[in-house]
């Protein structure tokens, strides 16, 4: 039987504001939890704003300039969170090269600085409830390099170690941790043609990984800690 | 193993760094070593030196790109290309996940993987100029199995995983090649420390089915490997050098 009730369960997910971290929040809500993302304001670059979800309603809770960390203190008034799950991106697109020593900084500014820090907050709170499951999404550019984009890669890769040494430390604790490789979502650059590549011949939904993170948060996935599973249509391994 | 090479090695005043330095040397190639620790650096230089080989030392602050830049330009200038980066500059401190701070966090990141993206991003237009070059990264085991050095370490050296795939992704065509040699447990200064006891090191051997801890020559012979011809067919790879222990225990 699907054990897919979230209710009285809190999920805190970073980076609500993409595709697919919308429609983690949309499948998270429909399977009852509170859902509080954190997410990069779309009016200012350097702005995260938190937002708390509870069932059809939301509301913005403030906005937070991202150098001065000011948001942390926000996190600290929680009391209760369950499932923690990271989806914050940044890419560059360029070529090493091309990559400004402040462009790399800022990029591991957003895809690990900022998380680590998150957690940091947050998983005392779970420890205490000794109980808990934290996804990182990362990207089949770990494994593959994807389009050269150094950052990106390296961001990922280094998301799938600390999942292993973070599963290590706190499965005491009756805390998984795990990851999703995600493989092509598709935008304008992509055409028919680079479906050959994947077995499933179609490219990957935001409703394919925020079902694979559902999947991970539930007592379905409690033996499973520590792992990172490609979603990626057959492609990377195949 | 080829004809001589000019060889780049970043942190090479010390541990695995070192015995490629003096390897390298020992072999005829043009070396030009990297450190933060000038003494060590100098030190290094002179006891070469007494068995009449020369190799070049540079102080070297990985973290920083504009002494990054000045240490690929020098070498340059001196030798007129640079065959086999090794890259080999990293930090250790050790602390469980809730000891570590936002600075330790960031201090980890900024010479494990930062300094490398410096590196390679400094050093591939010589070796596009050159139409040929290879970048062997000093990783390690922790990456793969989360164990050793902490959640920060672990992340920072896998971080150099990615990098590496993404510059084999991109460059590959261009002549130049890039892979990891991740080691778990080396013969070396710090090892001693983690296991200082007879019975330490004996819990430890039980867990290497080759029953051997591996040896600084260990580490080199596969970094010699890997930056030589004969694996000219190896690309964007980790060569796991754990005499067995990840997968068969």
């Amino acid at each position: 039987m699907l054990q897919l009730d979230l209710r009285d369960k809190v999920v805190f997910v970073f980076d609500g504001e993409h595709a697919v971290g919308e429609e983690i929040i949309k499948l998270f809500s429909e399977a009852g939890a509170k859902v509080l993302f954190l997410g990069k304001s779309n009016l200012d670059e350097d702005s995260l704003v938190l937002k708390y979800k509870e069932d059809a309603s939301s509301f913005e809770v403030g906005s937070f300039n991202l150098k001065d960390n000011s948001f942390l203190k926000v996190i600290q008034d929680q009391i209760q969170v369950d499932i923690i799950i990271n989806n914050m991106e940044a890419m560059t697109g360029k070529d090493v090269m091309d990559i400004s020593p402040e462009e790399w900084e800022n990029g591991l500014f957003t895809n690990l600085h900022i998380p680590f820090q998150l957690l940091k907050m947050i998983l005392p709170l779970m420890k205490n409830q000794e109980e808990g499951a934290v996804i990182n999404i990362s990207s089949t550019s770990a494994i593959d390099g994807g389009d050269g984009d150094v950052l990106y890669a390296a961001s990922k890769s280094a998301l799938e170690s600390m999942n292993k040494a973070l599963s290590r430390e706190l499965g005491p604790y009756n805390i998984r941790v795990n990851g999703l490789s995600v493989g092509s979502i598709p935008n304008d650059k992509d055409v028919e043609s680079d479906l050959h590549s994947i077995p499933l011949n179609r490219f990957a939904t935001p409703t394919d990984i925020a079902n694979a993170a559902l999947f991970l948060s539930t007592p379905m996935a409690g033996y499973i800690s520590g792992q990172t599973i490609l979603v990626d249509g057959g492609k990377t391994l195949l | 193993m080829g004809k001589q090479k000019t060889v780049l090695v970043i942190g090479g005043a010390a541990g695995i760094g070192k015995d490629v330095v003096i390897n390298r040397a020992n072999k005829g190639d043009q070396v030009v070593f990297t450190d933060l620790n000038n003494k060590a650096g100098n030190a290094l230089v002179e006891e070469i030196a007494s068995s009449g080989k020369n190799v070049t030392f540079l102080q070297h602050d990985v973290s920083s790109w504009e002494n990054t830049k000045e240490i690929v330009e020098k070498t340059v200038n001196k030798y007129g290309k640079i065959d086999i980066l090794i890259h080999s500059a990293g930090i250790t401190i050790q602390k469980p996940f809730d000891e570590i701070t936002y600075d330790t966090w960031k201090k980890t990141f900024s010479v494990n993987l930062t300094g490398l993206f410096y590196a390679v991003k400094a050093i591939i237009p010589e070796m596009l100029e050159n139409k040929r070059g290879n970048i062997v990264i000093i990783g390690s085991g922790s990456a793969i199995t989360g164990t050793g050095g902490g959640v920060h370490y672990a992340a920072s050296k896998g971080g150099a995983f990615g990098l590496m795939r993404a510059i084999a992704k991109k460059y590959s065509h261009f002549g130049i090649r890039i892979n990891i040699v991740a080691p778990r447990v080396i013969e070396t200064e710090m090892l001693n420390q983690l296991y200082p006891t007879e019975s330490s090191r004996e819990k430890l051997l039980s867990k290497i089915p080759v029953n051997k801890i591996g040896t600084l020559s260990d580490t080199t012979n596969a970094i010699n490997f890997l930056a030589s011809e004969e694996s000219d067919y190896i690309q964007g790879q980790v060569l796991l050098l754990d005499g067995g222990r990840t997968y068969l225990t």
